[in-house]
């Protein structure tokens, strides 16, 4: 068994623990396949997976998969040389490709694992289920909202199984989280405010000059819509998962504020989403000041989430239960001990509301690493995906979620560059979360 | 400053707290019919803890302690009764436990005591008497004349979960069992003290508040996960053994436990075992 594995083990042991049972499996549908005996009848088989864009999310995910029982990587893609050859040292036995569409004409290959520049999903990923492959494909899923709709049309057309990389649906920190939000532990949600900074370029290293808009794809509006597809795409799936509705308007204002280096895409946005019962969820992205992190906070009115840090805070946080405790015992007229001594109690630390872990041994990270980070969720996600390669069965909501996280990405986009409030267009909705 | 009680007619029960007195708060369980009476003692009760607040807790800029810290380093200060006893008494204790019990948390022994003219003068102008590891056993001791003196014989007393006072037994048991919760764990009970007509006191660390325990002979903060557990007759030798043998090195504990002779004691060394 290997790494992956272990760490796989350990996420359906506490996802177990979370709720109870298959009770719990019901409400997070995405994870069914978790289960033991769908388990069972993969039969330890493993998927025949093609990785396609081997830079650093494709090395990251290469990496994963092969501590991965379930997985196979028989072919790697990718135009830049040099990324292909960091990809085959790792996998001399797969076959190597410049061009995408000769990985699908492969009849070896039985899934696509899509980790290429944004502009590419779609195209890519479209010809992929086409061509009878199942597909992983990075978030966010598309350039635009029309790539967007035109990939979740094909996947539901072709019935194939389709993956976005919406890691946090399989993060149990958020899981654990989201779960809270939905059984009423915060109270009415109110708000939720998204936000991810950091203090870079985000630039990565050029040989040549020539190789500049290839490398650095992220920075250039025809590649990559900047920080609302690369960062906040991530985060506006809270807003879907939470509320389990889609916002009525969203408005928005993004600048070159600070990395005034010939990048097309914004260093500083700031976008509102508004939902139809008038709680709104933010997103706000600087990439010239790092000091608050990234995180997403869910706010009720009895208590806040933030999710990223794993942190549950009720609004009236408990009082240490002191001796009082004896009085609800004398007055039922029982006898048993309360533990109550300990160093002594003082104001400071009352006052001080440090929260509460909402899952054993939280993993978190700052959002400072470009490629990802450890315990994100990106591993059950890939190790899911190989399951429904091999069962060749798509899984619910997963889709769906990430569909309208990637258009409210780009919706945000749009009502910053066109300086106006964007109604939720119709063509965009699909029938998920009361939308036929 | 926050104060509240409720009083359940029938069982006879009474429960009071004060949120931030001496640093900390204090909690009452009074078990008595007789609802005035109960009432008189809480009152009784808050006057003194107010009272010993303005004479002990250093934190207090109106207290006398703070204003014997501010002038005893520029000259010697008139002290009076009943903090001349107290400061004197400490000075036993400081011999009584090889000088691990040090409220000036630096060398009780820089501290000159002029009994004739009852003055006090710090040598070291570092000093800064600290009365933290004594003042709520001493408010303890007061609570329990006040109780006594009101004829209850049925009650407990918390200040701060540190410092807790048991008046007779449990109306159910033949004590108050009062279990000692682990601060790096709070799910889990180190033990239980049986508390019958006497006082126990916990010294300990707090994850979220470790430097608070100074040893004087190192001037460094003890930050181990440690805690002390000391059951005693007398509230104040509880309060000062917990507190001096969290600094007191394993080998020299018999010795200074010997000369307080504690009903019971219980010293943990590594919580996170």
């Amino acid at each position: 068994m290997g790494e992956s594995d272990i760490d796989r083990r350990a996420f359906i042991k506490q996802l177990g623990l979370i709720g109870q049972g298959s009770l719990m499996l019901s409400a997070l549908p995405w994870l069914e396949g978790f289960a033991a005996d769908k388990q069972k009848e993969l039969k330890g088989e493993k998927a025949k997976i093609a990785i396609i864009g081997t830079g650093s999310r494709g090395l990251y995910h290469i990496n994963n998969m092969l501590s991965m029982s379930n997985a196979d990587i028989v072919a790697l893609c990718d135009i830049y040389p040099p990324h292909l050859e960091d990809a085959a040292a790792l996998c001399p036995k797969a076959k190597k490709y410049t061009d995408y569409r000769e990985v699908l004409a492969s009849t070896d290959v039985e899934g696509v694992l899509i980790a290429c520049p944004l502009h590419m999903h779609a195209p890519i990923t479209i010809d992929a289920l086409n061509a009878g492959k199942h597909v992983f494909c990075e978030k966010s899923m598309a350039r635009t909202p029309e790539q967007c709709k035109a990939m979740y049309d094909t996947y539901k057309m072709t019935g194939k199984v389709l993956y976005i990389g919406q890691q946090r649906l399989f993060d149990l920190k958020y899981i654990k989280a989201l779960e809270m939000v939905h059984s009423g532990k915060i109270g009415e949600v109110v708000g939720i405010r998204n936000f991810w900074f950091r203090n870079n370029d985000w630039r990565r290293p050029v040989p040549e000059p020539s190789l500049e808009r290839q490398i650095n794809w992220r920075l250039y509006k025809e590649y990559s819509g900047g920080l609302m597809t690369e960062l906040a795409t991530h985060q506006l799936q809270i807003g879907t998962w939470a509320l389990k509705r889609i916002p009525d308007y969203i408005m928005g204002s993004g600048d070159i504020v600070f990395w005034k280096d010939g990048r097309e895409v914004y260093d500083n946005v700031n976008v509102i989403y508004h939902y139809s019962n008038g709680v709104k969820m933010t997103f706000e992205s600087i990439i010239s000041n790092k000091r608050y992190g990234m995180d997403e906070q869910i706010l009720g009115h009895t208590g806040t989430l933030e999710l990223a840090m794993g942190k549950y805070y009720p609004e009236e946080p408990k009082q240490a239960p002191g001796i009082q405790q004896f009085i609800n015992q004398i007055e039922h007229k029982a006898f048993d001990n309360i533990s109550i001594a300990g160093p002594s109690w003082v104001p400071e630390t009352a006052s001080e509301n440090k929260g509460e872990f909402v899952v054993d041994n939280v993993k978190t990270h700052d959002g400072s690493n470009t490629t990802g980070a450890v315990g994100d969720g990106s591993i059950e996600l890939v190790s899911s995906f190989c399951d429904s390669v091999i069962s060749g069965k798509p899984i619910p909501v997963l889709v769906e979620e990430a569909y309208y996280s990637s258009i409210l990405a780009l919706l945000g986009l749009q009502a910053m560059e066109e300086h106006k409030i964007l109604a939720f267009p119709e063509e965009y909705k699909i029938p998920y979360l009361n939308h036929a | 400053m926050t104060v509240s009680s409720t009083f359940t007619e029938t069982a006879g029960l009474f429960y009071g707290s004060h949120i931030d007195i001496m640093g900390t708060k204090l909690e009452a369980v009074i078990v008595n019919s007789n609802k005035d009476k109960i009432a008189q003692c809480w009152k009784e009760i808050q006057e003194e803890v107010c009272r010993l607040d303005l004479l002990l807790n250093k934190f207090n800029p109106a207290s006398e302690l703070s204003s014997l810290n501010q002038k005893a380093k520029i000259r010697p200060v008139k002290v009076k009764e009943e903090l001349w006893n107290i400061l004197n008494d400490c000075r036993e204790y400081y011999d009584k436990t090889n000088g691990y019990f040090d409220v000036s948390l630096l060398n009780y022994t820089h501290v000159v005591f002029d009994s004739r003219e009852q003055t006090l003068f710090f040598k070291d102008k570092n000093t800064e008497l600290d009365l933290g590891g004594y003042g709520k056993g001493y408010a303890l001791e007061k609570i329990k004349q006040i109780l006594l003196r009101s004829t209850i014989s049925c009650a407990l007393i918390n200040f701060g979960n540190s410092s807790i006072l048991a008046i007779g037994k449990h109306p159910y048991g033949d004590y108050w069992p009062i279990g000692i919760q682990n601060p790096y764990n709070p799910e889990k009970t180190l033990g239980i003290i049986q508390l019958n007509n006497n006082s126990m006191s916990t010294s300990g660390n707090m994850p979220n508040h470790p430097k608070h325990i100074l040893n004087p002979h190192t001037q460094k903060y003890m930050e181990e996960a440690k805690l002390m557990v000391v059951q005693m007759n007398n509230a104040v030798d509880a309060e000062v053994l917990s507190t001096a043998l969290m600094v007191v090195p394993p080998k020299n504990r018999d010795e200074i436990i010997s000369h307080f002779n504690p009903e019971t004691f219980l010293l943990f060394d590594d919580l996170f075992l």
